[in-house]
C-alpha cells in the first residue's frame, strides 16, 4: 500500500449531508457518524430540513465523534411536490457555509466536498479516491437508476459517456453520489447552485456540474469507473400500526 | 487502499462474537459494508459472518478480508423443503436460523477443548443499525442480558418492563407481550459461559409460530427474572429494526443489462 501522508497534509473531506425528521432518521445518521467516523479529515455539514435546529439532530451532533457543523433550512411549501427535486436549499445552504467561511481564509486549504445523503452506503475506500480529486471527479453508483449500478464510461483515462439507466442524453448522466468537486472549484465558481427555476426533474446533477465543469475535464475514479463503492440504497419506510393513539408510555424515550 | 484498523485487542476485555447469517441479495455489499464500518470501531468484537449459501461466496469472502476486522466465514444453506420419508414439506424454518445455529455450533466447537475468553454473543442482522454504545452495554453480561429495540412489532421501539428495583418483570409489546420472552432477536447478548454451559439451547427449526423464535432459543437459558436490564434500566434506544428497501432494477431487463462481473 502507498506511504500514507502525515495527517496535516491530507485534504480536508467535506460532506453536505440534507437531513429530515422522520422515525428512521437518527438510526440513519449513526450509521452514517459510524462510517465518517473512519475517515481522517471528515467535515461533516448536516443540513436539517426544518425552520429551527432540531433537539434530535442537536443532541446528536453533540455526541456524533467527528467535526460537525450544523445547520438548517426549511424547504418552502411550494416546492415539497412529488416528482420535484429534494434537498435542494440544504445543498445550497451547505455550499454558502463553505464559501462563507473561506472567503477570508489565504488559498489554498485544499478540500474535496461531496454530496452525502443519509440513506445512502458508502465503503471506506471512496473516500481515498475522493480525497486526490483536483476538480470534479467522477465513480459508479450501485443500486440506481433501475440498474445494479450507473458509471461514467471512460477512455483513455477520460469520460466519453455514461452508462445509465435513465436519460443518457444528460449532459452529465450521474446520480448525486457520483461526483465529489474540489473546494477551489467551488470557491472559484461562487454563483453555482442547485438550481430551482427551469430545472427539470432529475437535471439537479447536470444542472450544476455543468455550471462548474465540462465533461472533458472529469477525473474518473474506482479504477477507470468500474469499481462500486457507493450504493444508493434506500431505507424502508417504518410499521408504526401499533403506536397508541391513548395510554403513552410513561417515558418519553428518543427513537 | 490502506485498510482501515480496528482498536488492538485487549486481553482483559470481554469478547464479543456478533454472529450476522447474510444471503444474496443486491443490497448485500452494501449491508455488510456498513456493518464493517460500524464494528471497525468496537474493540474485541470478533465476527461471525454465516451465509446462506451452499458455498462461501467470493463477494463476502472478499469483502471480509478487506474489512480488517476479526472473523470467522461459515455457510450453511437453508433447504427450500424438508424431505420427510418420501413426501416435501414446505420448510418453515424461519429465515437466518440454520444459520445462527452454526454460529453457536462454531463457537461450542472453538472452545471444546480450550478455555473460552470472557464475553458475549449477539446475533445482529445485516440490515439493522448498531450504535457504538450498545457493544458496551452488553460487554459484560453474566447471563443474558437485554434492552429495547426501535422500530419492531409496529411501534416506534419494544422494550422489556423494568421494576423499580432493577429486573425485568414483563414486557412493553402490543403483539403478544405474554410470550415468555416478548423481544426482537436485536434486543438480547448471552454470555458466552451460558452458551457453553448449555450445549443444547439452539434456535428450534420448525413449528415456531410468529414472534417465537427468540423464545424458543432463550427459554433453554434463563428465565424472566434471571434477565440484566441495559440500556439505562431499558429506557434508552440503541439499536435501530431498519429494513432496506429492495431495489428496482426494472432497466436490468430479463437477461440483464449490467455487467455481471461488475460487483455490486
Amino acid at each position: 500500500p502507498p506511504p500514507r501522508r502525515p495527517e496535516a497534509a491530507l485534504p480536508t473531506i467535506y460532506a453536505i449531508t440534507p437531513t429530515y425528521s422522520r422515525p428512521v432518521q437518527k438510526a440513519e445518521l449513526t450509521r452514517l457518524a459510524n462510517t465518517f467516523r473512519q475517515v481522517a479529515r471528515l467535515h461533516w455539514i448536516l443540513v436539517e430540513d426544518a425552520a429551527a435546529r432540531s433537539e434530535l439532530v442537536s443532541r446528536f451532533v453533540a455526541g456524533a465523534g467527528l467535526p460537525c457543523t450544523h445547520l438548517h433550512v426549511p424547504t418552502p411549501r411550494r416546492y415539497k411536490r412529488p416528482g420535484l427535486p429534494r434537498a435542494t436549499e440544504q445543498r445550497n445552504a451547505g455550499l454558502a457555509w463553505l464559501r462563507q467561511r473561506h472567503q477570508h481564509l489565504p488559498p489554498p486549504q485544499p478540500g474535496v466536498l461531496f454530496f452525502a445523503d443519509d440513506d445512502n452506503t458508502y465503503s471506506l475506500e471512496l473516500f481515498q479516491e475522493m480525497r486526490t480529486t483536483r476538480k470534479v471527479s467522477v465513480w459508479p453508483v450501485g443500486l440506481v437508476g433501475g440498474r445494479r449500478y450507473e458509471r461514467p464510461l471512460v477512455e483513455n483515462g477520460k469520460v466519453v459517456g455514461w452508462y445509465t439507466g435513465w436519460r443518457a442524453d444528460r449532459p452529465f448522466a450521474i446520480d448525486m453520489a457520483g461526483f465529489a468537486v474540489s473546494l477551489q472549484v467551488i470557491l472559484s465558481h461562487p454563483k453555482a447552485v442547485f438550481k430551482r427555476r427551469g430545472s427539470q426533474p432529475g437535471m439537479q446533477e447536470s444542472d450544476f456540474l455543468k455550471q462548474i465543469t465540462t465533461v472533458e475535464e472529469l477525473e474518473p475514479k474506482a479504477n477507470n469507473c468500474t469499481k462500486v463503492l457507493v450504493w444508493h440504497t434506500r431505507t424502508e419506510k417504518v410499521n408504526l400500526a401499533n403506536e397508541p393513539k391513548y395510554h403513552l408510555d410513561t417515558v418519553s424515550i428518543e427513537v | 487502499y490502506v485498510y482501515a484498523r480496528p482498536p488492538p485487542w485487549s486481553d482483559t476485555l470481554p469478547t464479543i462474537f456478533v454472529i450476522t447469517p447474510t444471503y444474496t441479495r443486491p443490497v448485500q455489499k452494501a449491508e455488510l459494508t456498513r456493518l464493517a464500518n460500524t464494528f471497525l470501531h468496537v474493540q474485541n468484537l470478533h465476527w461471525v459472518v454465516v451465509e446462506d449459501s451452499p458455498r462461501r461466496t467470493n463477494l463476502v469472502s472478499n469483502l471480509l478480508e478487506k474489512a480488517g476486522l476479526n472473523f470467522t466465514h461459515l455457510n450453511v444453506e437453508t433447504p427450500k423443503s424438508l424431505k420427510l420419508g418420501l413426501s416435501w414439506i414446505p420448510s418453515h424454518t424461519p429465515r437466518g436460523t440454520l444459520q445462527r445455529n452454526l454460529g453457536l455450533h462454531w463457537l461450542r466447537d472453538s472452545f471444546s477443548n480450550t478455555a473460552p475468553p470472557e464475553g458475549v454473543v449477539y446475533f445482529a442482522d445485516d440490515d439493522n443499525t448498531y450504535s457504538l454504545e450498545l457493544f458496551e452495554e452488553m460487554r459484560y453480561t453474566r447471563r443474558v442480558s437485554v434492552w429495547p429495540v426501535a422500530f419492531v412489532g409496529g411501534l416506534r421501539y419494544e422494550s422489556p418492563k423494568v421494576s423499580p428495583a432493577g429486573k425485568v418483570v414483563g414486557w412493553k409489546t402490543v403483539f403478544d407481550p405474554n410470550r415468555p420472552f416478548a423481544i426482537d432477536m436485536a434486543g438480547f447478548a448471552i454470555s458466552i459461559k451460558l452458551i457453553l454451559e448449555k450445549p443444547q439451547a439452539s434456535f428450534k427449526l420448525e413449528g415456531v409460530k410468529g414472534g417465537y423464535q427468540e423464545t424458543s432459543l432463550l427459554k433453554d437459558l434463563v428465565t424472566m427474572d434471571g434477565l440484566e436490564p441495559k440500556a439505562a434500566n431499558c429506557t434508552k434506544v440503541l439499536v435501530w429494526h431498519t429494513r432496506t428497501e429492495r431495489p428496482t432494477l426494472v432497466n436490468e431487463g430479463k437477461r440483464g443489462f449490467t455487467d455481471p462481473r461488475v460487483e455490486v
